[in-house]
């Protein structure tokens, strides 16, 4: 850290320089950013001013102000960070100035972090700006000073989030004008639901842990800091969770504008690679911990909480890497030779993706079934469902279940995904039909059943015909189990027989899609060895005519007059077909 | 500018730029195919063809900022596929139509690429100004700057770095005569230092005064490439060529006074060259001019066409000399002695005739 001080110090990345620089001319800037403040600071002093004369207590203006503020901070943030993130790539494209830009050398990292540290210090800006706005709440009373500054520092966080998530979008736009309008498209809604749905969810839980943070609030966050005490809930809740759950995606989006900027014969994957493989174990211990307050499910719910939620991680991670390139690049061999095992272990290519992909979520997916099963008591489980009461058997049947269904449903969707890739030249139709997959095993079933009329009760023999689905096993083979449904009744055993299935196809699947991409990257390798042989025989012919002092023009000076070689170089058609899929890129 | 020193090119050593079995696609098309060419130490190469022949997809390739579906690229010895980095220390390039940043100065904006480049030497930007003669403009906003000017700024961009071969597509495009002119010294300037300059063009008349070398691209397919005075023989070689007349003779020369038509395509002279045709404005009586010329040594046909005389014969430009001498001497008054075709045109014409897919693309 200190090292990455000195350098901004001694050697600022010449990005982040110049964009000062010509943002210093903007004669503009400063005229917003007064009018900014200006209408912030009458919006917030007509609302404390009309509170007043509703008679509330200065605390309880103060308090309101404060949740007012931060609130169309956090709005301003939302929508100006992402825009000045999207700003930054895609005005170099557009402005013909980026092809010259990578020319320099500059690493990709380095102009991502030269793009990003200047739309940062932009946003930045506006949120100092803003500053003595959010000062006024202490006019009134009823927020702490650390609460004001916590709810700064979340508005400083939340712009690194917002011009990353730009950032990363610009980097794979060309025009300035589309990535605006598909950053600002894709930031609002989000930080919307954010705000709207993620927030008072966590406040519900931050109120179990702490009452003094109220319950339904999207801003609760500063306030915890003033009210709960120092101890584990603390450092979990308002630190180790929150430098997760914020540092994942900055990391992540930071690598997807690393591989976006990135040239299609270099590595574009291993930095996400890098990622999933520590984020995977971090959102399954999240979904632990968190699994570990919630005390109202049996421990089947809430292994199936914690499944069901690892699971939406692992399809987003399958997602991400539904476009991976068949193999490395012959750069990209060369640049492995000497490197570590790691390193090694995640290059490029369906094969070792898919290895990966399996060990990092269908593996942990059984591994915390079997840990689950062994951690749950054999006897005398609390229930809260009026009337049902579980025993041990059904408690480890269901999570046997749920947990044997998942991991053969990820290992089908790795499998599929691998194989749907080796099928698609550019690997552009892969994602849409992983899509189209999930929404045909996971819900088309329900679409089926009810139309025809076999969804009307969840105990009706035909409703089996939703077995395929994941949820089936939440809203069906439960109750059937509790109930007292046996492994042979086809509520259970039909979803049993799926899970086989998945896992079978997924297996198929997978082996002969990485057969194929086998045979295609050792064709592949026989073509360019053969124009290998054939540039160095070329070169050979060269030293002899140089050798007799034939000029070395003379075998080019007239095409027209040259015979049709006695070789030809391998066809367009013949390399297009095998290179075309070596060196696609993923799209991340 | 400063006075040159004639450029020895180096054919006898790796070339600094080669091209080999270059093929390229887009969707279905073959927008390059089989392209191989040769640019050595110290050539200005002009890389010609129409647009939409395939320039500037060879010139991306070589800029390391397009793979190559099948063949290599090799600049000063390194593969652009397999170390495009190394390759871009070596490499100037300057694309067509190149964006600028406006709001800076062009101190603040040459700066700005050495820091990229990661030059730490304070002196560079000083010199490159100097180089290009932009030190004046050094103060002003890049966005005040003339299109000219604003070119000029790109070729001290790409010389920050001191690179051994210089890319430009289409330097000269958009710009009046005066910054064309002064692009062209720069460039004969650059060469002297011991640049390897690739530029490519649409205009022969833009790299007709300084190609060493060309290579002429047409739908994707080299059409023909070397140095122009060796393309030029060979094609002598290739179509054969009548006899130059005999002295005095007058056997091939035309001179009814009227318009005539031109020789046909380029007729050549064994062992002197190719025919050239040189448009001279003479005063007073042109057809008494013509007369004094007819069946002069080297001359093969003399036409009044308007107000010039045209003018067939074989050898270089001292024939061109000697035929303005001898008119004078005779007491005619030569205005203006000019070729009627370059010898880039005429190898434009011939190469691409030879393909039989004449015209732009």
């Amino acid at each position: 850290m200190c090292a990455y001080l000195a350098e901004l110090r001694d050697e600022p990345n010449p990005l982040w320089l110049r964009e000062m620089r010509q943002a210093a001319r903007v004669q503009l800037t400063p005229i917003a950013l007064a009018a900014l403040t200006i209408l912030m600071t009458l919006f917030i002093g007509g609302i404390g001013g009309m509170m007043a004369a509703f008679k509330l207590s200065p605390a309880s203006i103060g308090g309101v102000l404060f949740q007012t503020f931060f609130t169309l901070a956090y709005f301003i943030v939302a929508v100006v960070g992402p825009a000045l993130g999207a700003n930054t790539i895609a005005s170099e494209r557009e402005g013909r100035t980026w092809e010259v830009v990578l020319l320099t050398g500059m690493r990709p990292a380095t102009i991502a972090r030269g793009k990003f540290a200047s739309a940062y210090t932009s946003i930045a800006i506006y949120i100092v700006a803003l500053a003595p706005v959010g000062a006024l709440p202490f006019i009134f009373g009823g927020v702490t000073p650390t609460e004001v500054v916590v709810a700064f520092l979340v508005l400083f966080v939340f712009a690194l989030l917002s011009v990353a998530f730009g950032l990363a979008l610009s980097a794979r736009m060309q025009s300035l004008r589309g990535a605006i309008v598909v950053t600002l498209l894709a930031a609002f809604p989000l930080a919307s639901g954010l705000f709207a749905v993620v927030g008072p969810m966590a406040s519900t839980l931050a109120h179990r842990v702490w009452p003094g943070v109220q319950e339904g609030t999207p801003f609760w966050y500063p306030v915890a800091w003033g009210v709960a005490p120092f101890g584990r809930e603390f450092l979990l809740f308002l630190v180790a969770i929150p430098l997760a759950v914020v540092g994942l995606p900055a990391w992540f989006l930071f690598e997807v504008t690393l591989a976006n900027l990135s040239s299609i014969t270099e590595d574009r994957s291993f930095g996400l690679k890098r990622w999933h493989l520590v984020a995977a174990p971090v959102t399954l211990a999240l979904l632990l911990v968190l699994s570990g307050y919630v005390d109202s499910l049996a421990p089947s719910e809430l292994h199936a909480l914690v499944s069901f939620g690892f699971v939406a991680y692992a399809v987003f991670v399958i997602y991400l890497f539904a476009t991976e390139v068949f193999g490395p690049s012959r750069r990209v061999l060369v640049d492995l030779a000497g490197r570590g095992f790691l390193r090694q272990r995640l290059a490029p290519g369906l094969a070792p993706t898919r290895r990966m992909l399996r060990l990092t979520l269908t593996l942990p997916l059984i591994l915390v079934t079997l840990g689950w099963m062994l951690a749950t008591p054999s006897s005398g489980l609390p229930t809260t469902r009026a009337g049902a009461h579980f025993v041990p058997t059904v408690e480890l049947t269901q999570i046997a279940l749920v947990g044997v269904f998942l991991a053969a449903y990820v290992e089908f969707l790795i499998g599929l995904t691998t194989f749907l890739r080796v099928r698609s030249a550019g690997g552009s139709g892969v994602r849409p039909l992983l899509i189209l997959a999930l929404f045909v095993t996971a819900v088309g079933p329900w679409i089926v059943g009810a139309v025809a009329g076999l969804l009307s009760s969840r105990s009706d023999p035909g409703v089996v015909v939703a077995a395929p689905s994941p949820v089936f096993l939440l809203l069906v083979t439960h109750d059937a189990l509790v109930t007292g449904g046996a492994l042979s009744s086809p509520l259970v055993a039909c979803p049993l027989v799926f899970a086989l299935l998945y896992a079978a196809g997924g297996v198929w699947l997978g082996r002969r899609a990485t057969e194929r991409c086998r045979a295609a990257i050792d064709q592949h390798t026989a073509l360019l060895a053969d124009a290998d042989r054939r540039l160095a025989e070329e070169d050979a012919a060269l030293e002899r005519d140089r050798a007799t002092n034939v000029a070395p023009h003379a075998d080019m000076a007239l095409r027209a007059e040259v015979d049709a070689p006695t070789e030809a170089p391998p066809s367009p058609e013949s390399v297009a077909d095998s290179i075309a899929d070596v060196d696609v890129p993923p799209e991340a | 500018m400063s006075s040159r020193a004639p450029i020895e090119v180096r054919r006898e050593s790796t070339p600094a730029i080669r091209v080999r079995h270059l093929w390229q696609r887009y969707g279905q098309r073959d927008v390059l195919r089989d392209v191989t060419f040769d640019v050595y130490p110290g050539e200005i190469y002009g890389f010609i063809g129409p647009n939409g022949a395939g320039k500037t997809t060879t010139i991306r390739v070589m800029a390391t900022l397009l793979e190559p579906m099948s063949g290599r690229v090799e600049l000063d010895g390194v593969d652009v596929s397999m170390d495009p980095e190394r390759v871009r220390k070596t490499l100037g390039y300057m694309p067509d139509h190149a964006g600028v940043y406006e709001r800076v100065t062009v101190r603040e904006f040459l700066e700005f690429f050495a820091d990229a480049h990661g030059i730490r030497s304070p002196g560079v930007v000083e010199a490159v100004l100097e180089l290009t003669d932009i030190k004046r403009l050094s103060s002003e906003l890049v966005a005040t700057l003339s299109k000219g000017q604003k070119q000029r700024l790109q070729l001290a961009r790409i010389l920050l770095h001191d690179p051994k071969v210089l890319i430009l597509d289409e330097p000269a495009s958009d710009l009046d005569p005066r910054a064309r002119i002064e692009i062209r010294d720069l460039l004969l300037d650059l060469q002297s230092l011991g640049k390897t300059i690739l530029l490519s063009s649409h205009i022969l008349s833009e790299l007709s005064d300084i190609c060493t070398s060309v290579g002429i691209i047409e739908q994707g397919s080299m059409v023909v490439s070397g140095p122009i005075q060796e393309i030029a023989r060979r094609f002598a070689g290739r179509h054969g060529g009548r006899a130059a007349p005999p002295l005095g003779t007058g056997a091939e020369s035309s001179l009814d006074g009227g318009v005539t038509q031109p020789a046909a395509a380029a007729p050549l002279v064994p062992e002197l060259g190719p025919r050239r045709v040189v448009r001279v404005r003479v005063l007073g009586d042109l057809a008494a001019a013509a007369y004094a010329l007819h069946g002069g040594p080297g001359i093969l046909d003399v036409n009044v066409v308007g107000r010039s005389l045209h003018v067939g014969y074989v050898g270089g430009d001292e024939k061109v000399a000697e035929l303005a001498r001898y008119l004078v001497y005779r007491g005619f008054g030569v205005v203006g002695l000019e070729h009627e075709r370059s010898e880039l045109e005429r190898i434009f014409l011939e190469a691409t005739g030879t393909t039989g897919r004449g015209g732009g693309a």
